[in-house]
């Protein structure tokens, strides 16, 4: 009647598989992981950080939270977080509430806008990056009246240099 | 030649570096066009001001921004303006031309000033390479900005076909700046501060 097996507790699930290659940056806190196995289609939002260490298609919408593409990450989808580091690969929009990171082994495809953004030494990256984002398209068309005297000048040492060039 | 003694490898020291961001406080709001791949000492030293960064690396795909036959400059100046991705409501600031344009043909040269202009004001500025020796090829480099005076050189295994243009040539056929001053660097090149025509 009693099942003695069931009353044994069973072992804790093992997020050891993934705590290696988890970033240092987020490892004091908790966060939800999408192993290198899992494919994803869709939206992911959700109330935690996440590191995405395995394929996602779609969108990620964590706007109060961390967000990390590990290194075997591979995202095609527009990322908005708190924080977000890429140590893999994005094909898609970045935001970032605080910061945006791209470490060395990162590639990004696509547009950052977040107030301090890092491009690592050997991080791949094409795309624009805008740490404005309050107010960029009131910036973007306003002309800066301030010129200094040198550069508002008629060409100097032209003729010279024109003459040097051949 | 006017590289930084004793600052590290490929550093080279810039006069003209200051004088393209001169009245552009820290904080202040700076649009910037770089015709380089994403530069991680660029995006460091433009942090200091509410930046918008445009990075579009023409020489991925140079054969795309070749002329061909067709003599209708429209669709060179229309794969010019899908590669730039530029959103429309972007005005520029500064273009880092870096030595792009000595690696495309005058055509080229034509589209890209054609496509640029209406992104320009009249303070707008632009900073690149000029050509002393016209036989002498350059090193390939990826550009950066190290600080306020220094630029970052880093070599490339890439080896495009380079023109050597002189500065004669692209005044006139890069009409959407306009050379403003010229100072001599390493390799028998020269820097050259652009401006509004």
């Amino acid at each position: 009647m009693f099942d003695k097996r069931k009353e044994t507790p069973e072992p804790p699930p093992e997020p050891a598989a993934v705590a290696p290659s988890t970033p240092k940056e987020f490892t004091s806190r908790s966060s939800a992981v999408i192993g290198k196995t899992i494919n994803i289609k869709g939206t992911i939002s959700g109330d935690e950080n996440l590191i995405i260490e395995g394929t996602v298609d779609g969108s990620v919408d964590l706007p109060q939270h961390d967000l990390t593409i590990g290194e075997s990450g591979k995202v095609t989808a527009d990322l908005d977080a708190k924080v977000v580091k890429i140590d893999g690969e994005v094909t898609g929009d970045i935001s970032g509430g605080e910061k945006v990171i791209v470490s060395k082994s990162g590639s990004v495809r696509g547009n950052i806008v977040a107030p301090r953004v890092t491009l690592e030494d050997g991080a791949k990256f094409k795309g624009s990056i805008d740490m404005d984002p309050s107010d960029s398209k009131s910036t973007a068309s306003t002309p800066k009246p301030t010129l200094t005297s040198s550069t508002s000048a008629e060409p100097k040492g032209t003729k010279d240099l024109d003459k040097a060039a051949g | 030649m006017s590289e930084a003694q004793g600052q590290g490898p490929g550093l080279v020291y810039s006069r003209l570096l200051p004088e393209l961001f001169a009245g552009y406080e820290d904080g202040e709001p700076l649009t910037v066009l770089d015709l380089g791949t994403g530069s991680s000492s660029t995006v460091a030293f433009l942090s200091r001001f509410k930046v918008r960064i445009f990075f579009a690396d023409l020489l991925e795909h140079p054969t795309s921004l070749r002329p061909g036959d067709d003599p209708n400059p429209l669709g060179l100046q229309h794969a010019i303006a899908r590669q730039l991705a530029l959103p429309e409501d972007a005005m520029l600031d500064v273009v880092l031309l870096w030595d792009y344009l000595h690696y495309i043909e005058l055509e080229t040269i034509e589209a890209l000033s054609a496509v640029l202009l209406p992104r320009l004001h009249r303070n707008s500025r632009g900073y690149g390479f000029g050509a002393l020796h016209g036989r002498k090829p350059a090193d390939a480099n990826r550009y950066g900005i190290a600080d306020r005076d220094h630029l970052l050189a880093q070599p490339t295994d890439q080896e495009p076909q380079y023109y050597a243009h002189s500065q004669q040539r692209l005044s006139e056929h890069f009409a959407a700046l306009r050379i403003a001053r010229g100072t001599l660097l390493r390799e028998g090149r020269l820097e050259l501060l652009f401006d509004s025509p």
